[in-house]
């Protein structure tokens, strides 16, 4: 019935969700940067990195699904990481196509994934689209968190009593 | 921020942690709420886990996100509260999870009252232990589903409208098997209603200046319709998707209960939401009712309610209603979108849900049941069992049998029955009424002890044979 599904709470989760990725991301690519390269043993940073380039392939499936207005069973999310990652685009600015935008940060991934060499201008475009990303979550899933009356005052950073 | 500060954020982890031990040690009315704190127990260490990974490094942003997190794991406290027994339906709990069992034979059931008006469910749990193996890599091996399902306190009794808890374990259902993923598919997004809103809100975009930063953006308008449009796209998916969450727990409400669904539905619906209701989280109330009409004609459970004029009269009103305020009201233009754009998935929902959820293989027998359990409760005998005078034998009436015969006594002889209460006054027929619910919460009580008491005697019998 009316709010029987508490649909903001799972706004937030998926607002959540995409934060903790966006903040891992940035997090593997700083300790890359640090190195200079991903150590072999560690799976969980490699993860991450699968994980980004699959979240721009979503990017591209959402993009294909508004051109065609075929929708897929993942068209929210796909769509929504087109959206966001449009946003990303626009700010940034940069003097080329998206297409061409979002080819260049999935050659990097794939670079780094590969252990070959990747120069720190694509390295840092990588990093400040997933940085962006985990900014814009943060503010969303704060405004989620002040409309939930349920949630306690004591949080700094959240409602003040 | 100070390192003080960041201590006292992963501090609430703990005190937290403390909270939910101290509740481990009550008594619940279900196991789901102790399931629920082992969960967050879990979670909350993964948390703490996390925090130390990143140690030093922890970024303000990163620390943040992480005191948000706690926020939103504090919430669940209120769903933890200590349920008395006394508050909750009792008799319908074991119908309820029989219902349950019968498709998702490990997810727990958890009833809680509440001040609203309303009836809500939630299975925020698997939700968050999503999102934790996301962000920590925490993982279970067996996850239960909790359905926690609030009802309004005030009404406790009133088992006509508890028909509604078949809709909300509707949202749980449809959730376990990912119904809405396969119908998104379906929805066609209405091109010429979606070209005509970008347009207008590009134009209003247009007029004002860009600025990003500080500075101008001089980007061509290619983008920004692409955008624009994205945006809506997405906007008017994620309410189509909370639009097709509730017309299926509508229609597997329909496949559970038959028309009992239906006039519960049309009970709550009309006294909550006008009839031309529009918001992100509900379809309109028409658009309800006409799914739940379709799905019940294809099921073959209007043959329970030809013979009684009323209860027609009743469908025939809101299908009225129905069919008139679809051809209104075109000049909202996103209304248009969104009523355009789900039209070709109501069909392929229902076959959908048909396929998991029904028809019954049992509704020839639902049906001569309900007749015969109609007549015992118009004259207030409790509906719980069909005797056989013939064979000397009687068996318990089925749940689904006593809620219909109950829901069509209250539309087509209550005159009768507050003339053998002789109720006159208003207070007087709100106590006949009443009194038709407490007979009914009885009689699904007794055909359960019943049931249980059958089904022992075969087990016996067959223990003895071996």
């Amino acid at each position: 019935m009316r709010g029987a599904i508490d649909y903001d709470i799972h706004e937030l989760d998926r607002a959540f969700k995409l934060g903790f990725f966006s903040d891992n991301v940035v997090r593997t690519l700083a300790l890359y940067k640090e190195r200079g390269r991903i150590l072999n043993n560690e799976d969980r940073s490699t993860q991450q990195l699968a994980k980004a380039y699959e979240f721009l392939e979503l990017v591209e499936k959402g993009k294909e699904q508004v051109n065609t207005g075929m929708l897929q069973s993942n068209a929210i999310d796909s769509i929504g990481a087109y959206r966001r990652s449009l946003s990303v685009f626009i700010c940034d600015r940069p003097d080329v196509d998206f297409q061409i935008y979002i080819d260049n940060i999935k050659n990097g991934i794939n670079r780094i994934l590969k252990s070959e060499d990747v120069e720190a201008l694509q390295i840092e475009t990588i990093e400040r689209f997933f940085k962006t990303i985990s900014e814009a979550t943060l503010e969303e899933t704060e405004k989620l968190l002040e409309k939930n009356e349920d949630l306690p005052t004591w949080m700094p950073g959240l409602k003040m009593p | 921020m100070d390192a003080w500060v960041k201590d006292a954020i992963i501090n609430k982890a703990y005190s937290l942690k403390e909270t939910l031990y101290s509740l481990r040690s009550k008594e619940y009315n279900s196991e789901a709420p102790k399931e629920l704190i082992d969960d967050l127990l879990d979670i909350i260490d993964a948390v703490i886990k996390y925090y130390e990974e990143l140690s030093q490094s922890a970024s303000d942003r990163q620390v943040l996100r992480i005191s948000q997190f706690l926020a939103r794991l504090n919430a669940f406290l209120d769903d933890i509260k200590t349920v008395e027994i006394s508050d909750i339906p009792v008799e319908l709990l074991p119908i309820l999870e029989r219902i349950m069992k019968k498709y998702d034979k490990d997810s727990l059931i958890y009833l809680k009252p509440t001040k609203d008006y309303n009836y809500y469910y939630n299975n925020n749990v698997n939700s968050i232990c999503d999102l934790a193996e996301e962000a920590f890599g925490y993982k279970k091996e067996t996850r239960r589903g909790i359905a926690t399902i609030s009802f309004p306190l005030t009404e406790k009794n009133n088992v006509m409208l508890h028909c509604i808890f078949s809709h909300e374990i509707g949202h749980h259902f449809g959730r376990k098997f990912s119904i809405t993923n396969n119908i998104i598919p379906k929805i066609q997004i209405d091109k010429e209603s979606l070209d005509e809103l970008v347009d207008r809100i590009f134009k209003e975009w247009a007029k004002t200046k860009k600025e990003i930063n500080g500075k101008d953006i001089g980007l061509d308008s290619f983008f920004e319709i692409e955008a624009i449009r994205t945006q809506q796209i997405e906007e008017s998916l994620k309410i189509l998707s909370k639009w097709l969450n509730e017309l299926i727990s509508d229609a597997i409400a329909a496949c559970l209960l038959g028309p009992a669904y239906f006039f519960s539905l049309v009970e709550l619906g009309s006294s909550l939401f006008t009839q031309t209701y529009y918001s992100d989280r509900h379809p309109p109330l028409f658009i309800r009712i006409d799914t739940v009409l379709r799905i019940l004609k294809d099921l073959g459970y209007f043959t329970i309610t030809e013979e009684y004029l009323e209860i027609n009269s009743t469908i025939q009103t809101h299908r009225e209603i129905s069919d008139n305020l679809f051809g209104k009201d075109e000049t909202n233009l996103h209304l248009r979108l969104l009523k355009k754009s789900i039209g070709p998935a109501i069909p392929v929902l229902i076959d959908e849900v048909k396929k998991f959820f029904g028809p019954s293989d049992d509704l020839d027998e639902i049906n001569k049941e309900i007749k015969y359990l109609i007549k015992l409760l118009k004259h207030l005998i409790p509906p719980n069992e069909i005797i056989i005078y013939s064979e000397e034998r009687s068996y318990p009436a089925n749940p689904i049998a006593i809620l219909n015969a109950c829901w069509i006594v209250r539309l087509e002889y209550m005159s009768d029955i507050y003339e053998l209460l002789g109720s006159k006054t208003l207070e007087e027929k709100y106590n006949a009424l009443t009194l038709l619910n407490m007979h009914t919460l009885k009689a699904l009580e007794l055909s359960e002890i019943h049931k249980n008491l059958m089904e022992g005697i075969l087990r016996a019998s067959s223990q003895k044979s071996r």
